[in-house]
């Protein structure tokens, strides 16, 4: 279970951290959880869920399946239900970008 | 709304979201009348928002799509970079970082603070396509660029007004930068000046119903929103949804880039997952996280009920997921200027694609997607002022499953105005030779892509430095269910004295076709721009045969393609529509 952090900033700082999961740009408070033995920062507990029940299981660890031609047909995947509960823009939480101006 | 939801009545809440939009209506009249540059004055390339303490977007108007998603993420990042302490009445952050929740580097976002009695109660904010801010090429579209540093000027959050007064340093280091710092400094101040009109008729509002009721009433707004948005997205059979779309080059490499996104919808949210994607492109066909998820919020808006209040609750239901390093959440210093314009289309095609499978009677084909970026500076010969201009050009739309496409209208991220030619031949040393609809550029269907447009225009300068950037030269824009593809984009140069028109890289030698930068045309050459058709929807076969005469009367198809396309045999028809 994570908990919420406050990533300090210097104000010369130009770097930014982006959530774990859905890539959104984050620039101060975090959702720090953990991903195997490593801190990962997201935007909230939202995503750290959705970063498990959704992402891992599909990305981690395996080839991406085939996504098919274009105008492929449904994929009647049952899923656990993922989006019920979700965040206004700009909550903030993230994973850290290399390229500091 | 149903009256058990909310606490206010629904009268009043109506007449209170009403009188927001309104305000962010006056603000873009204000911008228009003011600003400087083409760009706002006759394209419109602005919007204009109003947030509340949080970095909630509580109201906006019909304004360009691509910049009202992205704007949620700037202001949010503003907010909490500078700290909602470090706020004073009379502040302007102006910041146009596309790491920071921008779009691309041209658009620069203006923000302020709005205080009812020393308390700080909201933010109004502008967001605009400053026409020029220095990079590699006159217009800043450097279609070579390689890193964000040859793109311009970046600007994190910083204030350009002080408690009212100018922040003299900013200002000089910008309008050093910039090639037409005349244009920019008047440009800025329409926009400041569309922030304090905002101020006014916001506080206003405050006063009339009382800040506390206000904030309580757009918190009902926006609940409102988000139960609308999850009511429509409940229309939609729920499953997974794939589709994929390429951007054809990146101005450098020569090698497409793919754009792929898995649709989830379960119950009343949807996810848009771009995990699939190419990896960030070495040119600048990248987008930035706010075009990404601008343009997801676009595609949904296009297939839900258009009366819900486009505020902050409406978007809740969305999720998505862009992983940072790749094409749809670039990582510094990747280059992303071309993100804004081509990439955003291709983004709401392939979120549209993928939602053809689920819902085929409330999606499009593939639209022209590209802005047909005209970019051009020099001395004037008239007025010896040096000038830079962007130019775009309006493409076919796809058709649907009950209408045709719309011809020369602006991509769908846009909604801006062309330029009148009278105005463009006014500010810029072209002549313009045509400018027509170019038949049979929509994809044939049961409903026809719209038309692309076709112009060409003379120099009549000694000398103009043109760039461009351009997509659909290779890639057809797609039709569905049966219907045909749109006609490709067309750039092509005729130098004075020469008999045809050519591609650049013809000519010029430029790597590519559709993307160069500072190539030097003269006296007496003409350019011919053609923006692609629409996709087609349904088999063409299937066409009206009153649909088809209209088409064929207005010029829109030709005997031809009625032939060949619609297999309408028009010898037992009247005279007139066999020529």
């Amino acid at each position: 279970m994570g908990q919420w952090a406050t990533r300090t900033r210097n104000w010369y700082e130009v770097s930014v951290i982006n959530c774990h999961l859905c890539g959104k740009m984050l620039p101060g408070r975090v959702w720090r959880g953990q991903v195997g033995d490593q801190e990962r920062d997201f935007c909230n507990p939202d995503c750290e869920e959705m970063y498990f029940g959704y992402w891992a299981p599909r990305y981690v660890g395996r080839n991406a399946p085939e996504i098919g031609d274009s105008g492929a047909g449904v994929h009647g995947t049952a899923q656990p239900n993922l989006l019920s509960s979700v965040s206004a823009p700009g909550a903030s939480g993230g994973r850290e970008t290399s390229g500091a101006g | 709304m149903s009256a058990d939801q909310t606490s206010i009545d629904v009268v009043t809440l109506s007449i209170i979201h009403n009188h927001l939009v309104n305000i962010c209506r006056e603000m873009g009249v204000a911008m228009m009348r003011t600003a400087y540059s083409t760009m706002f004055n006759e394209g419109l390339d602005f919007s204009c928002v109003i947030f509340n303490r949080k970095g909630e977007m509580i109201a906006q108007a019909e304004f360009c799509p691509a910049q009202l998603g992205a704007i949620q993420f700037m202001v949010g990042w503003t907010i909490e970079e500078l700290g909602i302490e470090n706020f004073e009445p009379g502040d302007v952050v102006i910041h146009n970082d596309p790491y920071r929740g921008g779009c691309h580097m041209p658009e620069h976002m203006v923000l302020m603070p709005v205080y009812v009695a020393d308390r700080l109660w909201g933010f109004v904010a502008n967001i605009g396509h400053v026409s020029e801010i220095g990079g590699m090429a006159p217009g800043s579209f450097a279609a070579t660029s390689t890193e964000v540093y040859q793109e311009g000027l970046r600007l994190p959050p910083v204030k350009i007004m002080r408690r009212g007064e100018y922040v003299k340093d900013i200002w000089r280091i910008i309008l050093a930068n910039h090639r037409t710092p005349d244009n920019t400094w008047g440009d800025f101040h329409a926009m400041i000046g569309s922030l304090k009109i905002a101020e006014r008729r916001l506080l206003d509002l405050l006063n009339e119903y009382g800040a506390d009721f206000v904030d309580q009433a757009t918190k009902e707004l926006m609940d409102h929103a988000e139960r609308w948005m999850r009511a429509e997205i409940r229309q939609i059979p729920d499953g997974e949804y794939t589709f994929e779309d390429c951007m054809e080059d990146d101005g450098v490499t020569g090698n497409p880039t793919f754009v792929r996104v898995n649709i989830v919808v379960q119950g009343d949210g949807i996810l848009a997952d771009f995990s699939r994607s190419d990896p960030q492109a070495r040119g600048c066909i990248n987008a930035t996280y706010g075009v990404t998820a601008s343009a997801t919020y676009n595609a949904i808006l296009h297939i839900v009920d258009n009366e819900i209040p486009h505020n902050a609750g409406c978007y809740r239901p969305i999720r998505i997921i862009a992983p940072p390093g790749s094409c749809v959440n670039v990582l510094h210093p990747g280059p992303s200027v071309a993100g804004n314009t081509e990439t955003h289309p291709r983004i709401v095609d392939a979120v549209l694609g993928a939602l053809a499978q689920a819902i085929p009677d409330r999606v499009a084909a593939a639209e022209g997607g590209t802005s047909c970026n005209f970019l051009f500076g020099g001395v004037h010969p008239e007025s010896s002022q040096y000038y830079v201009c962007y130019h775009f050009e309006a493409g076919g739309w796809g058709a649907a499953s009950w209408r045709d496409g719309n011809n020369a209208v602006v991509v769908p991220n846009g909604n801006c105005r062309n330029t009148p030619v009278e105005i463009f031949e006014t500010r810029f040393p072209y002549l313009t030779k045509s400018y027509a609809l170019v038949p049979d550029s929509g994809g044939a269907g049961e409903f026809r892509g719209g038309l692309g447009i076709r112009r060409v225009l003379e120099v009549t300068a000694p000398q103009i430095t043109l760039s461009a950037l351009f997509e659909r030269m290779k890639v057809k824009p797609w039709g569905l269910f049966g219907g045909g593809e749109g006609a490709n984009s067309a750039l092509l140069i005729r130098r004075k004295g020469m008999p045809d028109f050519r591609p650049f890289s013809d000519v010029f030698g430029t790597a590519s076709a559709a993307k160069f930068v500072n190539v030097t045309l003269e006296q007496g050459d003409e350019v011919l721009l053609q923006s692609p058709g629409g996709g087609g929807f349904g088999r063409p076969q299937d066409r009206a045969v009153e649909r088809l005469l209209r088409d064929l009367k207005e010029g829109f198809v030709s005997p031809e393609a009625a032939w060949t396309r619609y297999g309408m045999d028009l010898s037992s028809m009247d005279h007139d529509l066999q020529m």
